[in-house]
């Protein structure tokens, strides 16, 4: 359909239109765009070939906006909206980056917290123990705490202990460290935990613990870690951070892949070349790591924190390297935390819960002893103190047990001779004493008689019983409160009725307060019994008896009493 | 601490006669008794040995403070005046006794209440006991001149109210003879106002108790 030569006109043609296209239309042209431009202009011709062939024969030249021209800047359009769209999802990739490194760091300050809650609880642990050991020492007997129990820790779905149930926190301890460094990895790729977060997490604690000191390393080491971090592959997110913080101006993805290509394998370079220089910075920064850490764990334990990163260090260059140093700390962390929680601590040493296993090899055993006694500085002068509160019972039931612990509130003066029987009565402060001097007394403890001169702050007694011939040896209340029976030296058995506690001391002489007396014993009567119910009298006497009375019913003077007694004849 | 049972019991009614055997202890000399109750202790052993034996009551031991001595046998006799009372119980009834009398001449208020009263003899008795008792076991009065006369005054009304319950008492006690002697011995007492004739018997005719009452109450 179309020859050649058409062709070639046609090309001429484009040619001439092309020219006067670039003069007419005013643009910023790159040679980036112009190659683009050629390109897609070789592609439109083709199609203004198909579909525009008659229109530019006929407009080209009347009209200023030709054809191609209006193709042109079509393509070029595109292509702009094209690059700008690319930018965008650049950008969107970088928010996104953002947004995961921000929920990533809020995940990290929650497990922060949730650690740190589980070291306090540890520590006040601790000091439990603590106390409860120096007090053996002290005392020589077992303190009685009120919580001895090993604290246990709600975790409120932390996927740090709900991992993987295959490969329990419980017994890393046991598997070679790498083993646990693996699985730690692990489980930081689950939840997005970048090596930042870790310092961000780390940087908590110092700010936390008040140790501020080597800001600048830790920043610097910050800087390192994630920049090592480019090297794990599958460290995305920090791989977009790095480029989005660095290559903010570059317009296009590629290059910028390219360009962070580039800056990742030269970290990674620089990183191999420099590891073994690393090291000893590393070293420093563990030795805050461990700080920070030790702080938090076992703050008992100075001594040993000064020399356990050394001891690390010795025994793990090795075949670690630094990044796995950090790790290491941190599945040491993670491995105490759970050691205690997993076991009920066995003994009360204190290596036992703050340490993992290695590190208890790394310290000796024999530290063990001075440990506690060295470190605990402002903490054992705590200690000291509520030693003293916890410890006070104790003495007062152990070592004082003379102590006088009471005072004396009422002194009943008013007795001549030895009181030999009191007696309460059962609701009312009231109560009855019966003595040698023959008589029996009434005393209303509520009742201080303060008009009396002579006995400011004595209870004056309210009634005096006079009937007894002879001292009064005994005495029991009814259960009512309203009567009481005296045995006497003389072995009679007297009835009272007991006047009202507000009675006037006095007053005009009652005869009906001697109710009755209780006459069969022929020697003095040493015990009265009175029954709770039935109110019927057990006595005992000096005369071998001992008399069931019922002295219910009570005739009106006392000295023909008619009582009921069943004489059981009994030798005392 | 030794502490014996110090309570003497002279007081056999023709009732009971039961406890002769009681606190019967052997007798301690008075350089062994110890502690703050020594004196009351002696008291009450010399008077078990003998009551009507005075003078050895009334003896007080070498070197005795005589306040404390004083103190003690007062302590003594309103302890055992709650015998006399005791007995009075059953006779000296406040519709019979409606005063503290013991002559005609005086009637006695009662100075246990805030208004002195005109207690009825019983009462009187009662209240004066009581007061005696708290002011006795104070330890903020003592010793207090106090219920000497007070307490006499209960001797004397049994003495002319109610002789018999009085004179067995006496029998038995011869209390109101000691603390005569007592009261004399150590000028506590205005002589006039003894006017119970418990010692007359051995100074002067012994049946002017009569006679001697109206003189000693004028």
């Amino acid at each position: 359909m179309i020859s050649s030569q058409q062709i070639n006109d046609f090309g001429v043609k484009l040619g001439n239109m092309i020219k006067q296209e670039v003069g007419n239309i005013q643009m910023k042209q790159t040679e980036d765009y112009r190659m683009d431009d050629n390109s897609s202009v070789n592609q439109n011709g083709q199609i203004g070939t198909n579909s525009n062939n008659n229109k530019s024969d006929d407009g080209g030249q009347r009209i200023q906006y030709s054809i191609p021209g209006i193709l042109h800047f079509i393509q070029h359009e595109w292509a702009r909206f094209e690059m700008e769209r690319s930018q965008w999802e650049v950008d969107k990739a970088e928010l996104n980056a953002r947004i995961a490194f921000l929920q990533g760091e809020r995940k990290g300050q929650e497990n922060l917290k949730h650690d740190l809650i589980r070291r306090i609880k540890m520590l006040e642990y601790a000091l439990k123990q603590e106390r409860a050991k120096y007090h053996q020492l002290k005392y020589g007997t077992e303190l009685q705490q009120g919580d001895m129990n090993p604290p246990t820790f709600d975790e409120p779905g932390v996927p740090e202990v709900n991992v993987d149930s295959e490969a329990p926190f419980t017994s890393v301890s046991n598997i070679s460290w790498k083993q646990g460094r693996q699985i730690l990895r692990q489980y930081l790729q689950e939840i997005g935990y970048t090596d930042t977060i870790i310092d961000v997490r780390s940087n908590r604690v110092r700010t936390l613990l008040g140790l501020n000191n080597n800001n600048n390393v830790t920043s610097d080491d910050q800087q390192q870690s994630s920049n090592m971090n480019g090297e794990d592959p599958t460290g995305k997110n920090k791989t977009f951070d790095v480029q989005g913080r660095k290559t903010p101006s570059k317009k296009f993805s590629e290059t910028m892949i390219m360009e962070t290509e580039e800056a990742v394998m030269a970290n990674f370079e620089f990183l191999t070349s420099q590891n073994d220089v690393d090291l000893d910075e590393d070293e420093d920064d563990d030795d805050d790591m461990n700080e920070d850490l030790d702080d938090v764990t076992d703050m008992e334990d100075m001594r040993t924190t000064k020399r356990k990163p050394k001891n690390l260090v010795m025994s793990d260059t090795d075949d670690v390297d630094a990044e796995a140093e950090e790790v290491y700390n941190e599945l040491n962390l993670l491995t105490a935390t759970e050691d205690t929680n997993s076991h009920p601590p066995a003994g009360l040493d204190p290596a036992h819960w703050t340490g993992g296993v290695d590190r208890k090899k790394a310290l000796g055993s024999e530290e063990e002893p001075l440990d506690s006694n060295l470190g605990l500085g402002e903490l054992a002068q705590l200690t000291v103190n509520n030693e003293a509160d916890t410890s006070y019972d104790q003495v007062e039931g152990t070592k004082e047990p003379y102590r006088k612990t009471w005072n004396a509130k009422y002194t009943l003066r008013s007795h001549f001779d030895p009181v030999r029987a009191l007696a309460f009565h059962p609701a009312e402060p009231v109560l009855i004493t019966a003595s040698d001097d023959n008589t029996l007394k009434l005393w209303n403890l509520q009742k201080t008689v303060a008009a009396k001169k002579s006995a400011s702050l004595d209870v004056e007694p309210l009634y005096t019983f006079r009937s007894h011939v002879g001292p009064v040896l005994s005495l029991a209340m009814s259960a009512t409160g309203e009567q009481c029976y005296s045995g006497g030296a003389d072995g009679k058995i007297r009835c009272w009725t007991i006047p009202a506690a507000n009675i006037d001391p006095y007053d005009s002489y009652d005869p009906g307060v001697h109710s009755g007396c209780l006459e069969g014993h022929t020697d003095a009567v040493w015990g009265l019994t009175i029954h709770s119910q039935c109110l019927q009298l057990l006595s005992c006497s000096a005369d071998g008896t001992v008399k069931l009375w019922s002295p219910a019913a009570q005739s009106p003077r006392p000295t023909l009493l008619k009582s009921y007694a069943s004489e059981q004849g009994m030798y005392l | 601490m030794v502490q014996h049972f110090r309570t003497a019991y002279h007081i056999k009614t023709h009732e009971v006669h039961l406890f002769q055997d009681f606190n019967r202890w052997p007798d301690e000399p008075f350089e062994e008794m110890d502690g703050t109750l020594a004196v009351q202790q002696y008291i009450q052993q010399q008077i078990r040995k003998d009551p009507s034996n005075i003078d050895v009551i009334l003896t007080p031991p070498d070197s005795q403070d005589e306040g404390v001595w004083k103190y003690e046998h007062l302590r003594q006799f309103c302890m055992e005046l709650n015998g006399l009372a005791v007995r009075l119980q059953y006779e000296c009834h406040p519709e019979t006794c409606t005063q503290m009398t013991a002559t005609e001449q005086w009637i006695f208020l009662c100075a246990a209440h805030k208004a002195p009263k005109e207690c009825p003899a019983i009462d009187y008795t009662r209240h004066t006991l009581d007061g005696a008792a708290c002011l006795l076991n104070s330890n903020k009065y003592f010793p207090s001149r106090y219920p000497w006369s007070v307490c006499y005054r209960i001797f004397s009304h049994a003495h002319f109210h109610h002789t018999a319950i009085f004179d067995q008492f006496e029998a038995e006690t011869h209390l109101c003879r000691r603390f005569t002697v007592f009261v004399m011995k150590y000028n506590l007492m205005s002589k006039d106002n003894i006017i119970v004739p418990i010692l007359e018997e051995n100074n002067e005719n012994s049946t002017v108790s009569g006679t001697n009452q109206g003189e000693s109450d004028a």
